[in-house]
Order: C-alpha cells, then sequence, then structure tokens
C-alpha cells in the first residue's frame, strides 16, 4: 500500500485539494509476489474470471512491463492508460474494471471483467399485452433491448447514438432513427434536447420524457413510451426518432400526434375492418369517458327542458332525496372512482382485484341505497371510468381522467355554455402543443386527409403507401406494389 | 394556464348561472285555463308529478286565479314547494268559455316564455279545462304525459291534423289565415276529441264536428295517414287513406273562383259487401266517395265563409298565386267568393283478403 | 412608436403560414357569426317571400369585392396596411388605418354583446354581461395569444363542431309551407335595395382578409379557396333564410327577435328535445372565431402601424373588448350597434374597398 498512497499524496500536492479522491470502496490488492498490484470493486467485478484468467497470468509473468502486458494480457477490450487522474481511475473501475499497476510505473492497465448482472428474462408486454403478435417485452437492460431492435430491423440505415444522461447516475441512452427515412430537423431536435438535460439522476425513461416535452405544463404526453420492440420498429420505418434508456423497460418515439395515443399496436394485427372499428370505437370512449358526466350535470343543473318527457321521470326519480347539487354529487363519485384504482394499483395484484370489484360494488350499491348519489348518475361514472380505461397508451389514460374534472366543475357553472368553452379551452391547447416541433392534432388540424387511413381508423395495409406528412421523412413512399385487377385478369 | 385558472376562479365566485335543478323544480306537465266568474279573472290550473320516493311519484294539482296568467303562475308559485318551472309544459288546455272570450292574453305571456317550447299542444275544452285535469284518470295519466301523448298519436295515426302551439301563432299572426286548435271533451274515464275549434282572432267562433275531421285534414294539408268511414243505403265501408294531396286551381275568368282538387290514395279496411275485388265495384265506391267528400267538404267551407274564418288558408294560397294581390280586397270578397271542391279518390288496394 | 413598419410588406415565417385550403374556414368563419340567428326578419321586413333573391344578390357582391381584394393584394403585396403606406404616405395612411382597426374591433365587439343578448334572453336571464363578456375574452386572448397557426385552427374545428347544424333546418322545412316563397319578384327596386343594404352586415367578415392575407402559402390558390368560402357562406344564408319563410307566417316572423332561434324550438329527437339550448351552446363556439379573428387582425393591425408587439396590443384590446359590451345595457342600443357597424360595413366593402381598387390600379405592382 505504500508506494500507493506515495503516488496519492504526490498527485494531491501537485493539483491542491481540489482533486478527487479515490473511491474508498476500491480494493487495492497485491498478488502475492510481484511488483504488481491489483484495484477494483468488488461487487462489480467477476471474481471468478478474475482469479482464474488474471491472477495466474499475473503470477507467471510478473516481469513483464507495462507494455508487454498490455499487449500479452489474453482478455480483449482492455485499456492502457498513461498517468490517469483519480477521476478517470474512479470512473474505470465503477464501470467494472481491473485497474494493474506496476510498481515503477505511473500508468495503468484497465481489464474489463465486469460481473454480468443475472438479467430478468425477456416476458410478456404486461401493459401492451397483445392476443396475437410477438409477446417480447423490453427489459431493463439496455443491450438487450438494442438486440431486440436491430434484430428486427438488420439494416444498415438504423442509426443509433449514444449518450450519457445524469450527473450521478451517467445513464445510457441510445437514440435510434433511420438515416435514409427520418427527418434530420426531427433527429437534431431529439439529441440536442436529450444532451442538454442536466439532472443527477436519470433512473427511467419517463425522467427524460418529461424533460424533453415541447409543453412541459401541458397534461397531454407528447412521447409515446412502450414496452413493445415491435412497436418502437414501427415507429423507426415509419421516420420517428427513438431513444432508450439503461434501466428502463420502455422505448420512447416521437413526433407523435393525438390520434395516435388511440391506436393499440395490435391493431396491425387484426384485419382492418375490426381494428378501424375498435379505433373508432376508442375514441368514441374517450369523448365520452370526458363528456358524459359533465353533460349529464349541465343538463340536469341547468336545462331540464332538454330531457324528453318519457326520461323525465327517471331522471327525476333517481334524483330524489339525494341532498348534494349534481355537481358535487358527480365529483364525490368520481373521486371515489379515483381511489379504487389508485388504491387498486397500489396493492399487489390479487388483492387490488378484489378491492376493485368488492369496493366498486359495495359502496356503489350502499351510497344508492343510502341516497348519497343517483343511480343514473352513478351508471355513467362508471361507465366514464370504464371507456377512460381503454385507451392503449397509459400515460394517456392518466391524462383523460384528469381532463373530466375540470369539465365537470365547468358544467356547474353555466351549464353546456361553459362545457362547450371549456372543450375550446381544451382544443386551442390542443392545437398550440407541438411534439418534436410537429403539430400534435395531425392529420386532424392540420387537415391531411391523406394521413386519415391510419389515424383514427385503419385502412388495409394496401392503401398506405405512404409515410405520414407530419413527420416530413426523406423518404415518403412506404410501398407501391398494389396492382389492381380487371374482372377475370389473371397474371 | 395560471391565467385561466384565475379566470375560472373569477367566474366561479362571481356568477353562477340561476340553477334549475331536476329535482328541486316543479315540473309543470300541463295547464289548463278556465273563466272565472270574477270579471276580467282567469283561473289556472296545472298538473304536476310529485316525487315520492325513489320509485314512485303522483300526479297532483293545483288552482289559482288571477287576472293575466302571469298572475295565475305567481299565485301558483306561492302554493308550491319547489319553484314552478313550465320548461316542459306538454299540454295547454282552454275551456270553451275563455275561448270564446278570447285567449290573446293568456297566448301572448305564453309565447313571450322562452321557456315553453313549440311543439306543445294546445286544446280547447268542452268542459271547464279544471274538471278534465283534475278528473281521476287512474291509470291513464300516471306520468302527466296522457294529454299530449292522446293528441300526438291522434295526429301521427288518424284523422287530426297536425296542431301545435306553433301552427296556432303561425295562423293566428296570418294575414290570410285563421286558427284552428283541437276540441276535446271527457267522457267517462277518457279524454276525447271532438273535433276542431275554430277561431277567428284569439276567439272560438265555431267548431267542426269529428266525423269532418278527415275533410278537413286532406283539406289543409298533404298527409299520409286517417280513416273516411263512408256509408250508402246498400253498404258501409271504411277507406284507409294512404296518401292525400291537395292542389290549388284559381280561375280569374269570368269571375274569381277558386277550386281546390284534392287527390286521395287509399285502401279498404272494411266493406260489408263481399266483391270488393271486382274493379267495377271498385270504381263505384270510388264514385261515390268522392261525392261524399264534396259534399262534406263544401259544407266546411260554406260554414268558414259564413263565419268570415279562413282555417284552410285558402287567402295564403291565392296570394301566393297572384301578383299584387289585394288583401282588403280579399277580405270583402271572401264570404262570397266561389270556392269548389273536386277530390278524386284511387282505391290501391282492398285489404290482405279478397 | 415608429411609423415607418408599414412602408415594407410584412415578413412571415414560413410556419407561421396557413396552407391555402384554410382560408376556406377562415372565410366561412368570419362571415358566419350570431347574425344568422336572426338576419331574416331584417331583410323580410321589406322583401318578405323575395328574401332569398337578396341573400344570393348580397352572396354574388361578396364574390365580386373578394375578387378586388385578392388582386390589389396579388399586385402589391404585404397587407392594407402597407397598402395604404404606399398609397396614401406615412401620415395620411394613418387614418383610414386606424379607422380600420377601430371597425375590426366593433364587429368583435357587435358580435360578443349581440351573443350575449341571445344567451341572457333564451338562456340564463339575469346572467351579468360581465361575466360572459370576461369568458369570452379570456378564452379569446388565449386563443390569439397562440398565433394565427391557432386561430386558423379555431376557424377549422368551430367549423367542423357547428357545420351540422344545418341538418336542423330538416325540421322547419318539413312543417314549413312552400307557398310562403311565392310569387317571387314582387316588390320595388328600393325594397331590394334596402333589403339589401341590410344584407351586407350579415356578409362583412371578409375583410379581415386584408390584416391575414401574408399569412397565406400560397395566395393565388387561396383566392379560390376563398371564393369557395364566401360560396358556403351563401349556400348557409339561403338555406337559413328559406327555413324561415318557409316556417314562419310574415308577421309572425316579424314579432321575433331570433327566428333561428325560434325554428329549433321545434326540433325532437329522440333523446332531446328543445333543440335551442344545443343551438346557442354550439354559437358559441362560432362566434368564437368571430372574437378571435376581429383580436387577432385589430392587434395586428397596431402591431403593424406603430411597431408595438402585438402581444401589448392584444392585452389592450382584449380589454376594450371585455369592457365595451358591459357598457350597453338594453335590446335597443344592441340593435343600434348592429345598425350602425352594418352601414360602415356596407361603406366600407362596397365603397372604400372599390376605391381602393381602382387606387391599387393606378399605382405600380410590386418589382420582383
Amino acid at each position: 500500500m505504500n508506494f500507493l498512497k506515495s503516488i496519492l499524496t504526490a498527485k494531491s500536492a501537485q493539483k491542491g485539494s481540489k482533486e478527487t479522491s479515490l473511491d474508498t470502496n476500491i480494493l487495492w490488492e497485491e498478488t502475492g509476489i510481484s511488483d504488481w498490484k491489483t484495484g477494483y470493486i468488488q461487487t462489480l467485478i467477476n471474481l471468478e474470471r478474475f482469479d482464474q484468467e488474471v491472477l495466474p497470468f499475473l503470477q507467471k509473468n510478473q516481469s513483464l512491463s507495462i507494455s508487454e502486458m498490455f499487449q500479452q494480457l489474453p482478455i480483449t477490450n482492455k485499456k492502457w492508460c498513461k498517468n490517469p487522474d483519480n477521476q478517470t481511475i474512479n470512473e474505470l473501475i465503477l464501470q467494472g474494471n481491473i485497474a494493474l499497476v506496476k510498481r515503477s510505473s505511473k500508468d495503468m492497465i484497465f481489464v474489463p471483467i465486469r460481473k454480468e448482472q443475472s438479467l430478468r428474462q425477456i416476458s410478456v408486454p404486461e401493459v401492451e399485452f397483445s392476443v396475437i403478435g410477438p409477446k417480447e417485452g423490453f427489459i431493463e437492460d439496455i443491450d438487450t433491448n438494442l438486440l431486440l431492435i436491430q434484430k428486427r430491423l438488420p439494416t444498415s440505415s438504423l442509426q443509433i447514438d449514444f449518450l450519457e444522461i445524469g450527473t450521478r447516475t451517467k445513464s445510457k441512452v441510445a437514440i435510434l432513427y433511420l438515416k435514409d427515412v427520418a427527418d434530420e430537423e426531427n433527429v437534431n431536435t431529439m439529441k440536442q434536447r436529450l444532451s442538454e438535460i442536466e439532472y443527477d439522476h436519470i433512473l427511467d425513461s419517463s425522467y427524460l420524457v418529461q424533460m424533453i416535452e415541447d409543453n412541459k405544463m401541458s397534461i397531454f404526453p407528447q412521447f409515446i413510451d412502450t414496452e413493445r420492440p415491435d412497436r418502437v420498429v414501427a415507429a423507426l420505418v415509419e421516420g420517428k426518432v427513438a431513444f432508450l434508456t439503461n434501466g428502463s423497460p420502455h422505448g420512447t418515439y416521437g413526433p407523435v400526434s393525438l390520434v395516435e395515443f388511440f391506436a393499440a399496436f395490435d391493431d396491425y394485427f387484426l384485419s382492418w375492418h375490426i381494428a378501424s372499428l375498435f379505433r373508432i370505437m376508442r375514441i368514441f370512449a374517450v369523448i365520452f369517458s370526458i363528456f358524459a358526466t359533465p353533460l349529464y350535470v349541465a343538463v340536469i343543473t341547468y336545462h331540464p327542458e332538454l330531457i324528453p318527457d318519457d326520461l323525465m321521470s327517471t331522471l327525476t326519480t333517481s334524483r330524489t332525496d339525494i341532498p348534494f347539487p349534481p355537481v358535487l354529487e358527480a365529483l364525490f363519485l368520481e373521486l371515489t372512482i379515483e381511489l379504487l384504482r389508485e388504491a387498486g394499483a397500489r396493492l399487489p395484484t390479487k388483492v387490488g382485484q378484489t378491492i376493485g370489484i368488492v369496493g366498486g360494488i359495495v359502496i356503489g350499491t350502499a351510497s344508492v341505497d343510502a341516497g348519497l348519489t343517483s343511480n343514473v348518475l352513478l351508471i355513467l361514472v362508471a361507465l366514464s371510468a370504464l371507456a377512460s380505461f381503454t385507451t392503449p397508451v397509459y400515460r394517456m389514460s392518466n391524462s383523460i381522467r384528469i381532463v373530466r374534472f375540470p369539465m365537470i366543475i365547468l358544467s356547474g357553472i353555466w351549464g353546456l355554455l361553459s362545457v362547450a368553452l371549456g372543450l375550446m379551452t381544451i382544443l386551442t391547447h390542443l392545437l398550440a402543443l407541438t411534439s418534436l416541433g410537429r403539430p400534435y392534432l395531425a392529420p386532424i388540424y392540420p387537415p391531411r386527409i391523406k394521413d386519415w387511413k391510419d389515424s383514427f381508423i385503419r385502412l388495409p395495409f394496401f392503401t398506405q403507401k405512404e409515410r405520414p406528412k407530419q413527420l416530413r421523412v426523406k423518404e415518403k413512399e412506404k410501398i407501391n406494389w398494389w396492382k389492381k385487377r380487371d374482372i377475370d385478369e389473371f397474371d | 394556464m395560471k391565467k385561466s385558472l384565475v379566470l375560472l376562479l373569477a367566474v366561479v365566485l362571481s356568477s353562477c348561472a340561476p340553477k334549475e335543478v331536476l329535482d328541486d323544480i316543479t315540473i309543470v306537465k300541463s295547464i289548463g285555463f278556465d273563466l272565472h266568474p270574477k270579471k276580467d279573472h282567469i283561473t289556472g290550473t296545472i298538473l304536476f308529478p310529485i316525487f315520492i320516493n325513489e320509485e314512485t311519484f303522483k300526479i297532483n294539482h293545483l288552482t289559482a286565479t288571477g287576472e293575466t296568467a302571469r298572475e295565475v303562475a305567481l299565485e301558483l308559485n306561492e302554493m308550491t314547494a319547489k319553484p314552478i318551472f313550465a320548461g316542459k309544459v306538454n299540454t295547454i288546455m282552454f275551456s270553451q268559455k275563455l275561448a270564446e272570450k278570447g285567449i290573446l292574453e293568456t297566448i301572448d305571456t305564453l309565447q313571450r316564455d322562452p321557456g315553453i317550447g313549440r311543439a306543445i299542444f294546445l286544446a280547447v275544452t268542452k268542459e271547464d279545462a279544471k274538471k278534465i285535469m283534475t278528473h281521476n284518470f287512474e291509470l291513464t295519466n300516471t306520468d302527466g304525459n296522457y294529454f299530449s301523448h292522446m293528441i300526438e298519436q291522434n295526429e301521427h295515426f288518424s284523422n287530426l291534423p297536425r296542431l301545435n302551439f306553433h301552427t296556432f301563432l303561425y295562423a293566428y299572426y296570418h294575414n290570410n289565415m285563421d286558427a284552428v286548435l283541437p276540441y276535446l271533451t271527457l267522457k267517462k274515464n277518457a279524454v276525447k276529441i271532438k273535433g276542431l275549434a275554430l277561431f277567428k282572432g284569439d276567439k272560438m267562433v265555431g267548431t267542426v264536428h269529428e266525423q269532418q275531421l278527415l275533410t278537413f285534414k286532406t283539406l289543409i294539408e298533404p298527409t299520409k295517414e286517417g280513416s273516411y268511414q263512408f256509408a250508402t243505403r246498400s253498404y258501409r265501408g271504411n277507406l284507409e287513406v294512404l296518401k292525400s294531396k291537395i292542389h290549388y286551381k284559381l280561375f280569374q275568368k269570368p269571375h274569381h273562383h277558386v277550386l281546390l282538387e284534392v287527390n286521395v290514395k287509399g285502401r279498404l279496411n272494411e266493406y260489408t259487401k263481399m266483391d270488393a275485388g271486382d274493379p267495377k265495384v271498385i270504381k263505384s265506391i270510388e264514385k261515390n266517395i268522392e261525392a261524399d267528400l264534396e259534399k262534406e267538404s263544401m259544407k266546411l267551407i260554406r260554414k268558414f265563409q259564413r263565419l268570415n274564418i279562413d282555417p284552410l288558408g285558402i287567402g295564403e294560397n291565392v296570394r301566393a298565386r297572384t301578383r299584387a294581390f289585394n288583401q282588403k280586397e280579399w277580405k270583402r270578397d271572401y264570404k262570397d267568393l266561389k270556392i269548389s271542391v273536386d277530390y278524386s279518390v284511387e282505391i290501391t288496394e282492398a285489404g290482405i283478403a279478397q | 412608436m415608429n411609423l415607418t413598419n408599414s412602408k415594407y410588406p410584412p415578413s412571415v415565417h414560413k410556419n407561421a403560414r396557413i396552407s391555402p385550403q384554410l382560408v376556406f374556414f377562415l372565410i366561412v368563419g368570419s362571415q358566419v357569426g350570431v347574425g344568422i340567428l336572426g338576419f331574416v326578419r331584417y331583410i323580410a321586413e321589406f322583401v318578405n317571400q323575395d328574401s332569398w333573391i337578396i341573400v344570393i344578390a348580397g352572396g354574388l357582391g361578396v364574390h365580386l369585392i373578394l375578387w378586388m381584394m385578392f388582386s390589389m393584394l396579388n399586385k402589391h403585396g404585404g397587407d392594407l396596411f402597407y397598402l395604404h403606406h404606399k398609397f396614401f404616405g406615412k401620415w395620411l395612411a394613418l387614418v383610414p388605418s386606424l379607422l380600420f382597426i377601430v371597425y375590426i374591433l366593433v364587429t368583435g365587439i357587435v358580435v360578443l354583446r349581440t351573443y350575449i343578448e341571445a344567451v341572457q334572453n333564451w338562456m340564463f336571464p339575469g346572467l351579468p354581461t360581465w361575466a360572459i363578456s370576461l369568458f369570452f375574452v379570456a378564452l379569446t386572448y388565449y386563443i390569439v395569444s397562440k398565433g394565427f397557426r391557432v386561430v386558423t385552427g379555431i376557424a377549422y374545428f368551430s367549423f367542423v363542431l357547428s357545420v351540422w347544424l344545418i341538418f336542423s333546418h330538416y325540421f322547419p322545412i318539413k312543417f314549413g309551407h312552400s307557398i310562403n316563397l311565392l310569387p317571387v319578384l314582387s316588390y320595388s327596386f328600393k325594397d331590394y335595395f334596402e333589403a339589401f343594404k341590410i344584407m351586407v352586415l350579415s356578409y362583412v367578415g371578409i375583410e379581415y382578409l386584408f390584416a391575414y392575407y401574408p399569412f397565406l402559402h400560397d395566395p393565388k390558390k387561396a383566392q379560390k379557396w376563398a371564393h369557395i368560402g364566401a360560396a358556403t357562406t351563401t349556400f348557409f344564408y339561403l338555406l337559413t333564410t328559406i327555413s324561415t319563410l318557409m316556417y314562419f307566417s310574415p308577421k309572425q316572423l316579424q314579432r321575433l327577435t331570433w327566428p333561428t332561434l325560434m325554428e329549433w324550438k321545434i326540433v325532437t329527437l329522440p333523446f332531446i328535445e328543445r333543440f335551442e339550448y344545443i343551438g346557442i351552446t354550439v354559437f358559441a363556439i362560432v362566434i368564437l372565431i368571430n372574437l378571435a379573428l376581429s383580436l387577432w387582425s385589430s392587434s395586428r393591425g397596431i402591431h403593424r402601424m406603430f411597431d408595438i408587439k402585438q402581444r401589448t396590443a392584444l392585452v389592450l384590446l382584449s380589454i376594450i373588448l371585455f369592457v365595451i359590451p358591459v357598457l350597453f345595457t338594453n335590446r335597443v342600443e344592441v340593435d343600434e350597434l348592429n345598425n350602425m357597424v352594418g352601414k360602415v360595413g356596407t361603406y366600407l366593402l362596397y365603397g372604400y374597398i372599390p376605391l381602393l381598387f381602382l387606387i391599387s390600379l393606378v399605382k405600380k405592382g410590386e418589382q420582383k
């Protein structure tokens, strides 16, 4: 240990007290007989390989000089640093290298024998599960995730750029795009925004998503994150830019538009009729989810004239004896549903399900029996909660549930009038919103009818000849193989 | 976003619109107006459901008196637990006595209220409106919609022409037209359509008998429903009207003459002789019905001319076909104008059995 | 204050420009306003069953004016403020430019106040004017502050969200009397002229083009869409006129302030009755684009003339737009305001714009 200490003191004397000290977790060991010392952190290296490959070699060849050692040590990817400073030593050792030092030299050799973390198996995507189609989901290791993508895209035009983000966590981030398809402006914006991030810990891609959004105050997500590698690949091929973060089982891509949040990826695995029907249904579900309760409250509170005669008695009887004004009643019920959802999410799966069902039934029936809520509103609120869960992207379904609350409050102020103004406020916000600088509402506005064929409907693949205009891609055509045959004509 | 939040708060704090929460109002279903013995006073009766608990409700009624409809409403409001809400009124009835005196004031109040719809039904009752409305109909009027449903289904599937608040106002304010309303009467446990009440301005001046309803309907508007009961000495039968259209023809020379051509298509629903499949028989039936209808309609038109009213809008039709139409001349000449009606009836099917 | 800003045509960033088809929505959005709920009564007062002729004549007139506007803007480029500067010089340009801005703002005020009138009469009697005004102005401010692209987007959505209302005319036409439209052409020229003058108020709104012309990507192509837009407006008005004339008897019509709202009372669907409440609500969306365009154009005008930041101008004008409607307290005053704007609009469309067009013919165009 003595000579090392002398190195240390010498260095600190040179550079003053600002010099970072060596990590105290590093274990410095003499190899026994020789001039060689090794430095490593036990938890980070593969001790077995160290004992079997490095140590015997060192003991056999202790007399080698540093350069000879560097050439002869039978391990790939090692590094030879001339007179490294403490920070480099720390960094390299923390990455899982073993430092080799010879008594007489200030140089070091870093040998990478990282301990392979036993990874989680690639498993079925849980949130975006689909009945048909691939069942592989991302895991927490970026190399595996990249492998999953590269396996599906064996093309040289797939460009992967690496970044390191997080002053402390040093998370590895990979930006992916297709060189000959993706718009450079999109790529540069993404790169620039990611590289400008300064934050000490990045534990998941969600951190990054929130930091690079165009409008950070918006409650609408401006990127899609998915746990499906195939979805990322489809986005890349379309001309989008994606990034993966080490430690996160999600790939994130953009630019995206609002309608994409209502497209489940298995829409592409189903026949186009069914897929279109499902997509339209989901969009209706969203509209219903946001507006059903507010409209009910507005009509009941301010415009009873609108209710047809036959419905009148049903609605009125359901509301007799209820002490609260409709707004409060609606808010109370919505909050109950949110509570149930939150409780279900916090508890382990099995208990959570039970809580959801039991809580729903018990609280629902009891509150109607107790005369606290009307059963019509209960049906509406339950339906709209259900409807909000049909949104395939988790972030979006959360946003939609939140948007409901201001709408309900608005409906309690001026009825339909304020609901209409609320709708226009949301629309204005959406109109002004962009994703990577591209309009968020495309292809609805600006109206690009050509792009409607894969938005709130999905027409058959042969119609999808062009990539979406919103992305401003370099290569516009996707395919061009469809030939229309005449009657009784054969190839 | 912050700004809009501040705004929201400001609005919430300042001004919630006046609330009309469904269960905190007295939802009036029908209103009836009667003449009060006191001079210039009218009696108003309202019908409204009272919600007892979460399953049951009962129809209740209240009566008040005042000089105007507004006053009656105020009076009634002083008696109800929840404020009176007129937005869902579906029938308004006037007693014949009141109608004969004039209903202008009441109508005016009603039409100024933005809450009152225009697709609601107005009717004149032979008895006092109060008597009809407060009659215990037991099962028929459990929800307060009985009167309106009764009139509506008769308009849609039977001989009553399309009449509602709007058509009344349309004719009432029309220079060349006069209003009509359904004329109702009480019959045991039901309300029955007795015919039509004819108005001159805002005053009721006469009635159309229920058996003349179909004739009236074919004369006033094209229609796709209705049934006509016909009888001669040798047979009786029923014609179901499938389609009826009316055309006007004007003859200036040698003298003013208005001809109403009515085409009726229908099928025999009921016929007391068995040979309705024979084309010759059909022809003769057609001829008979035509003659019948023409006679009936001429009777009606004579009556209108005698009363100097024009519920069919003959004047309006003449105006539309005359350049430089002279209102005054028309008014003056109407009583003695030559009007004739020409029906052509076509029987297309004779029921499903021969 | 710097008056030389309008010496040159404005340079508009390509991201702020809109594609030519969208002019359609701007034109329809700026023309159709709360006026469509009541204009038939005013023209029917003069020509009754021939009102539809006036509607068509007014529509044709708009096409002519629109053509004039486009041809002078195409020739000289820029916007109205640039034209004024070019034709009249730095100081003299101030007068017409300022008047134009005031006029544009007043059109916004008229729409807002008239709509508030409708809400107070039909939906919420007793709701204070200032509250509704505040709500609308704040939302309009929000829209305009997001830029012209968002304003156009609102025009698009207000069209999409309200165009289905034309189907509501099915009911009044079904219950209406076609003989109400006969006989054709039975009034004197003077009557038609009076009616035409009143009709102009319903067609104003195209003048906003003077302000947003530089924001069009391809003005030549846009002209086609502008004309289609104006034709669409004419069609909407025509439909409304015909259904109103058929549904009401002439004297009955004259007793109504809002015939279209009254028509909606008859619309009955299985799940909803009393359609006028829905109609008024949808018209909140329709007038929003009127307000947004009015505020955007006037604030843009001030920005162009005095080189003041548009946002600053917008704040000032928003406050004016909020305050002035509150000062009008009754129906008569609102009617008078409407009349006044109608008159000024007539002079602007059929007097000033043709005059400007003549001047522009004489002046040399833009060098390329």
